[in-house]
Parts: structure tokens; C-alpha cells; sequence
């Protein structure tokens, strides 16, 4: 009898040994909440550069193509921030020199847009043309 | 010591008001046997008329209606006045009642505080000195006994006058209500104060036509016990949150319907919306009017009352052409309350079916099936807690919504309608207004709203229904049609000073369905066709449009090698097909796809076909700028260029020359 409990104590730990073995695949939505987590770090801290007073007027996770439930998912993000008027050559003269040490590919897209792109990620900070506000957005890539 | 005058020190215990609330009761109650007497006299004076009317003839039957209408009108204005006498007899007998139960607290407090000498229980205090005698002593309580009672008949009696007060205040009012006589509000009033039954002032209010059609209209459904008494006293706000806290109410609202006999506007929207008989190819235009109408109507009323009126009838009010946008939205609201409590109990059901599935062959259905259902249950729960503006609702089939993203206010200078593609249902509709947001979003100089339209039913697969072209058929005249509402709420709006320019985005199997809009008159400033399934049946070059298009800018982007463009300018008879590559299509300005971040371009069948919405890409950027009437960058053919020397080195994608376009 006691032998007989000793081996059912061994196999259940046997089991359970095999159950913290597994690991359990990320499913696609943790795998874009990853991607996004990393993308809203990059636009956080881009957005202290450009303006003041940031506030996340949008943040969600949606199909890469709109109405496409298997088409993987994408993060919208954006910040409004407060600006300074010069905001925009101030943030190409002082901010985007720092980005593009960093790795960052920066370009000024039209007269009131700068672009950066590194990886998988694209931002972008679009400046108001009164100058006194800006938007910082973008998104982490397509996970599917 | 506190001392006080007799007139401030009344003897207690004080008396209960002269007057007898159970008097008041039950003359009360008499008075409402008058007024359900009185009705009926009213009543049978006019089916006597109408009997009468049918044994007379032609000149005959005007004046014999008219004769039962003057003592008919008497009767019933006088069951009003019995009814109101008899809500104000309750009101005075309530009033009695709070003050008796007032004076009879008061008399409680004084008799207990008597009990206890008033709280004096020694001579703790007295000046040290000679001894006092027993007699000095005695005399000494009693005069402070004396002086505790006098201060607590002053307080007790100024509680008391204020209670008096109030009674002869209430008194004066309820004069004032009864000189005035049986008005609509007053009878309301009443019976939100609960000294009316709901359903005996609903026939006053109803039985002469209503003063306040929108009261009136909330007072039968507090008579029918949808709503609460306190319903009537709301404002749009609190019924609002009313109707989410109940989904049984909002449920009873999306079966009330418009009909011509109802009181005021109700009635006058009904007669407008209701069936009507035009003159052969009058459609159109008695469609334009009522549109007008409709406006004309709501634009009448106050905005409370037209946001009740709007939530009072749901399923008539949230679709109708002429409706402000914002009065949709509150019609449309209680819509989704209703859909929310539905989709619930569906989920619910399916939850159930699928654990019966695990149990047998397959999950694999129900399991989509429950997806969806809760995707569904998400988007309500957002619309409802967000307040989103629902301007177009109808969950049967596989839905239809619209969504206004942002304002229209004064700074509105463009306005985008966003129409999505294959696939696009209810359970996917949270992706499309995502997508319109990011715009609204991104615009630091808050001058673009968008709206996302998903009109009708898209087709559900790309390779299955999308190449059919019966889908976007089906909804070019819807979206044509929503495009004149749209135009109309900018002209009625604080921004139409800025004449605000709108764009039609129509994004694949959307373009498709844009581009067939034109046909029917899309009142559009600006179309951009982004990865689009074509220029819409039927339409192979500008001369199939017709001339009121004439002024329309177009745009149009597709990524290179986009499946999409395996389709575009092909068909095959009249149900295959989506007319002319909008690429191609004369006058129309083709815009650059732009590049991934690692300056790979935006290519390849599927991501090309998706990255071109990544929010700030330069595709997205390029929507952006026409939508905001600003400038977009011009196509640019995609080239390779060799890294190194020799035919070994490696290609790199690359980009052509293109310019700047400047969007008007």
C-alpha cells in the first residue's frame, strides 16, 4: 500500500513537472500587444521632445486591413502635445540629430510632418500651422 | 440666561393643522369620478356627432359635426378642470400631512425633553457665598427649568413657523395652479409629483391635442409603465442613462412607432415621413422636400426636445433623412441599447451551442460565430460608454452603421466619409472607425471630422463575393442619398461658414461602391479611391458619369503588385466587375504608396493591400492630405536600382520620380 502511494505521488509530480514544462504560444493579440507596448514607449518619449501637456487621444489595436478579421492587427497611436511656434524646425534642428544617432531613419515629409522609421515602427510628429500644437502617432507594424 | 417672548415661546404640545388631509383625500377622489364622468360625456357628445354625421348629407355634415364640438370641448375642459382640482386637492393634502407629521415630531422632542426637566439637574454653577436655603433652592431649579423650557419652545416653535411657511407657500402655488386651470404642464406636473395617476391625466392632456407634444408623449409611456414617474422630469442626459441602466424600457421605445394621430411634432414627422402619393418621376424631388421638412421640424424645437422626441421613437427617428445628425445619434443610442441586450442573450445561446459542439464533432463555426458575437458586444459597450454618434444603426443581418468621428463645429473646414471593403460587418466595424479616427486624430488643426459609413452589406470573401458587383449596387444609392444628408447637416452646421469640403474615401470593394455613387449624384467635393475593386460598374470613362460629377476631384492609390489590381478595369458581363482602373481613370490624380520603415516599399499581394492604412505611412499620410484639401504626393513608378557593380549586385526597390499635388 505505502509503495503504491509513493508511486502515484511520483507520477503526480512527474505530471506536473510536465505541465510547467509546456509553454503556452503567445497568441496573436499578446503578440501585438508586445509590438504595440514597444511602439507607444518610442512615441511617449518622442512626444516629450516635441511639446508639453502630451494626452493619448487614441490608442487601439484594429484589423491591418479595416474590416478583415484575419488580416492581423495593427496599434493607432497619438498624442496631442502643446507647442511653442518654431516648434518644427526646433524639433529638426535639436531633436532629430539624437534619432538619427539612435539608428532612426528622418525625413520632413511636406511642410508640417517629420517621419521617423526604425524596424518596424513609423512615427510622425505634425505640426499645427499656427505652430502652437502638435501630434505625435504612429504604429508598431502589422502582426499576423 | 436665554429668555424669549411668548409669541416666541408657543405652548406645546402644538396643534396639527385645522384642515383634515383625509377630508382633502377624499374630496379628491370624488373630483377624479367627475373627471372620468365628465370624459365620458365628452366622449359620447362626439360618437352621438358621428352617428349623427352619417344620417345627413353633403351641406348638412360640416354643421352637424360643428354642433357637438363646442359642448363636447366644454365637457372635456371641464374633466380637466375636475382633474386638476383634484391633483391639487391631493397635493394640498400631502402638503398637510408633512406638516402634521412635522408638528407631531416637534411635540415628540418637547415632551421627551420635559420628561427630562428639560436637562437641568442641579445647581451646579452658583455663585459660592452664603449657604442656600432649601426653599432658595428649590425656587432656583424651578427657574432654570422654567428658562430651559422657554428656550426650547423658541427653537421648537421657529421650526414650527417654518413648517407653517411652507404650507402656506405650497397653499399659494397650488391657487395659482388651480386660477390658471387644467393646462398640459400642470396636470404633468402633478402627476410627477405623484398626486395624479399617469393615466387619468394622459386622457386630459391627449383628448384636446397636447400643449407640450413631447411631455404628453413621455407622460403615456409613464401611463403605459415603460418609464418612470420620474420620466418626466429628465433631461435627454439622465434619460439616457436611464434607458442603458434599463434595456427592457429601451426595448418597449424601439417598438413605438410614428402615426399622423399623434400629438404635435410626433405626429407632424409622421405625416411628413409617412407614405405619399407624387406624380410619375416626382420621387426625388418630394424626397428632397421632406428632407427639408424634417430639418425645418426638428430645427423648430428646442434641443431637449428634440433629443426626447428623437429617443422616443428610435427605429423612425435614427435613419431619417432630415434628422440633425446629433438627434440621430440619441434615436440611435437607444437602438443600441436594445441591439446590447439582444447580442447578449445571442452570445449567451451560442456559448451554450458551442459547449455542445466540443461535445460532439466541431467547434470550429460556432467558435467564429462567438467571436463575432462578442466583437459585437464590444462595439455597443463602446458606443454607449464613449457616447459615440451613431448616425445610421440597424443590427439585423450582418448590420449597418454609421459613425461621425470628431465635430462639426465652427473650425470644421473638411469633412471625409470613410466607406471599408470586403468583410466589413457589424463585428468588424470597430477596425473602419479605428482607421477614420486616426485621422480625425492626427489633424493638430482640428479641422477634419470623418465619418465611417458601412450603409449596407459588404460582401463577406474576396475571392467568394467580393468580385460581384450586386453588393455595391445595392448600397451606391444609400450612400449617394447619405451624402445629401451630409451636405445638409455641414449647411445647417456652426462650420458651414467655412463651406466645408467633403471626401468620399472608398477603400477596395468601398471604392467599388463610391465610384457607383457617382452615378446616382454623390454630392461630393473630393473622391479617393485607396486600393480600390474599381470606378463602379457600369463606369468606364467620365462619360458614364453623370454631369452633376462634373466638379468632383478625384484621387486614387494602389500599392504595387495589391491583388486588388488583378481585378481592377476587368468584368465579365453585368454581375463580375467593378468598371475602370481608378488609377487610370482620365482626370484622376494618382497618388505614391510610399515606403515601409526599412525602405522596403509598401508591395506584395496582402500587405500592400493593408499597409497602405498604417497610421503614418506615406500612403496614410497621402489620404490625410486630401482629405484635409491639402497636398499629396503624386504617384511615383516603382524602379530598382543596382547596389554595387555587375550583374551579381544586389537590387534594391526604389522610386521614381513624382510631384507634389496640390488638393483643392
Amino acid at each position: 500500500m505505502t509503495r503504491l502511494v509513493i508511486t502515484l505521488a511520483a507520477l503526480a509530480l512527474v505530471l506536473a513537472g510536465c505541465g510547467d514544462g509546456q509553454e503556452t504560444p503567445m497568441t496573436l493579440e499578446d503578440r501585438a500587444e508586445q509590438v504595440a507596448a514597444d511602439a507607444r514607449t518610442h512615441m511617449d518619449a518622442l512626444a516629450q521632445r516635441v511639446g508639453t501637456d502630451p494626452e493619448i487621444t487614441q490608442d487601439e489595436i484594429v484589423d491591418c486591413i479595416p474590416g478583415q478579421r484575419d488580416s492581423g492587427l495593427d496599434l493607432i497611436y497619438n498624442i496631442a502635445v502643446t507647442t511653442e511656434p518654431g516648434a518644427m524646425n526646433r524639433v529638426l534642428t535639436d531633436v532629430v540629430p539624437d534619432y538619427e544617432a539612435d539608428g532612426w531613419t528622418v525625413r520632413q515629409r511636406g511642410s508640417d510632418n517629420i517621419v521617423f522609421e526604425r524596424d518596424n515602427v513609423i512615427m510622425e510628429a505634425r505640426f499645427s500651422d499656427d505652430g502652437t500644437r502638435a501630434t505625435v502617432g504612429g504604429s508598431g507594424g502589422c502582426v499576423q | 440666561m436665554t429668555t424669549g417672548t411668548i409669541g416666541d415661546a408657543p405652548p406645546f404640545p402644538l396643534p396639527l393643522y385645522a384642515g383634515d388631509a383625509g377630508e382633502a383625500d377624499r374630496c379628491s377622489t370624488e373630483l377624479r369620478r367627475q373627471h372620468t364622468a365628465l370624459g365620458a360625456v365628452g366622449e359620447g357628445i362626439d360618437s352621438h356627432a358621428r352617428v349623427a354625421v352619417g344620417n345627413v348629407d353633403g351641406m348638412l355634415t360640416a354643421p352637424t359635426l360643428d354642433a357637438g364640438r363646442a359642448p363636447g370641448h366644454r365637457a372635456v375642459r371641464l374633466a380637466g378642470a375636475s382633474l386638476l382640482a383634484a391633483g391639487v386637492t391631493t397635493a394640498f393634502a400631502d402638503a398637510i400631512r408633512t406638516y402634521d407629521a412635522e408638528v407631531e415630531r416637534l411635540n415628540e422632542v418637547y415632551l421627551e425633553a420635559r420628561a427630562r426637566r428639560f436637562g437641568v439637574s442641579g445647581l451646579a454653577g452658583v455663585t459660592a457665598g452664603e449657604p442656600l436655603s432649601e426653599a432658595e433652592r428649590a425656587d432656583e431649579l424651578a427657574a432654570r427649568v422654567d428658562a430651559a423650557d422657554r428656550e426650547l419652545r423658541r427653537q421648537l416653535g421657529a421650526e414650527e413657523r417654518r413648517a407653517r411657511q411652507l404650507l402656506d407657500e405650497t397653499g399659494d402655488d397650488l391657487a395659482r395652479v388651480l386660477d390658471e386651470g387644467p393646462t398640459d404642464a400642470a396636470l404633468i406636473h402633478l402627476v410627477s409629483e405623484g398626486h395624479l395617476p399617469p393615466a387619468s391625466a394622459l386622457t386630459s392632456v391627449m383628448a384636446d391635442g397636447a400643449d407640450d407634444a413631447v411631455q404628453a408623449l413621455l407622460l403615456q409611456h409613464v401611463a403605459d409603465g415603460t418609464l418612470p414617474v420620474t420620466a418626466l422630469s429628465m433631461t435627454p442626459a439622465q434619460l439616457r442613462e436611464h434607458l442603458i441602466a434599463h434595456p427592457e424600457a429601451a426595448a418597449a421605445l424601439m417598438a413605438n412607432r410614428l402615426h399622423p394621430g399623434l400629438p404635435g411634432e410626433a405626429g407632424r414627422l409622421a405625416s411628413l415621413v409617412g407614405p405619399a402619393i407624387v406624380a410619375p418621376g416626382g420621387g426625388a424631388a418630394h424626397h428632397e422636400r421632406v428632407r427639408a421638412d424634417v430639418r425645418a421640424l426638428f430645427e423648430g424645437m428646442s434641443a431637449d426636445d428634440a433629443s426626447m422626441l428623437a429617443m422616443l421613437f428610435p427605429a423612425d427617428i435614427g435613419n431619417q433623412s432630415g434628422v440633425p445628425f446629433a438627434n440621430r445619434a440619441d434615436a440611435n443610442t437607444v437602438a443600441v441599447i436594445d441591439a446590447l441586450a439582444h447580442e447578449r442573450e445571442n452570445l449567451s445561446g451560442l456559448t451554450a451551442t458551442g459547449r455542445r459542439h466540443y461535445s460532439g464533432f466541431s467547434t470550429v463555426g460556432s467558435e467564429d460565430e462567438i467571436a463575432a458575437s462578442q466583437d459585437r458586444i464590444a462595439l455597443y459597450e463602446s458606443i454607449l460608454a464613449d457616447d459615440r454618434q451613431i448616425l445610421l444603426f440597424d443590427a439585423s443581418g450582418d448590420g449597418r452603421i454609421a459613425e461621425l468621428h470628431g465635430t462639426i463645429g465652427p473650425g470644421t473646414s473638411n469633412l471625409g466619409v470613410h466607406v471599408p471593403g470586403t468583410g466589413t460587418d457589424m463585428s468588424t466595424f470597430g477596425g473602419t472607425a479605428g482607421r477614420s479616427r486616426s485621422f480625425v486624430e492626427a489633424d493638430p488643426d482640428g479641422e477634419l471630422a470623418m465619418i465611417s459609413w458601412l450603409g449596407g452589406d459588404m460582401p463577406d470573401g474576396v475571392a467568394r463575393d467580393a468580385p460581384f458587383n450586386h453588393y455595391a449596387r445595392d448600397m451606391a444609392p444609400a450612400l449617394a442619398d447619405f451624402s445629401r444628408d451630409v451636405r445638409q447637416e455641414l449647411d445647417h452646421s456652426p462650420a458651414s461658414g467655412n463651406r466645408p469640403s467633403t471626401t468620399y474615401l472608398g477603400h477596395s470593394y468601398g471604392g467599388a461602391t463610391v465610384g457607383l455613387a457617382e452615378t446616382h449624384g454623390l454630392d461630393a467635393d473630393r473622391v479617393l479611391h485607396v486600393a480600390s475593386a474599381g470606378m463602379g460598374h457600369g463606369v468606364d470613362d467620365p462619360s458614364d458619369l453623370p454631369e452633376s460629377q462634373s466638379g468632383v476631384n478625384r484621387y486614387s492609390m494602389t500599392a504595387p503588385d495589391d491583388f486588388i489590381g488583378m481585378t481592377q478595369g476587368r468584368g465579365w458581363g453585368d454581375d463580375i466587375g467593378h468598371g475602370a482602373d481608378p488609377d487610370d481613370f482620365p482626370g484622376t490624380d494618382r497618388l505614391h504608396t510610399g515606403d515601409f520603415s526599412d525602405g522596403g516599399r509598401i508591395d506584395g499581394p496582402v500587405a500592400a493591400h493593408s499597409d497602405v492604412f498604417r497610421r503614418g505611412s506615406d500612403a496614410w499620410n497621402n489620404m490625410l492630405g486630401v482629405l484635409t484639401g491639402e497636398e499629396a504626393e503624386g504617384y511615383r513608378p516603382p524602379t530598382y536600382v543596382r547596389d554595387g557593380q555587375g550583374p551579381g549586385a544586389p537590387l534594391r526597390p526604389a522610386w521614381g520620380e513624382g510631384e507634389m499635388v496640390d488638393v483643392p
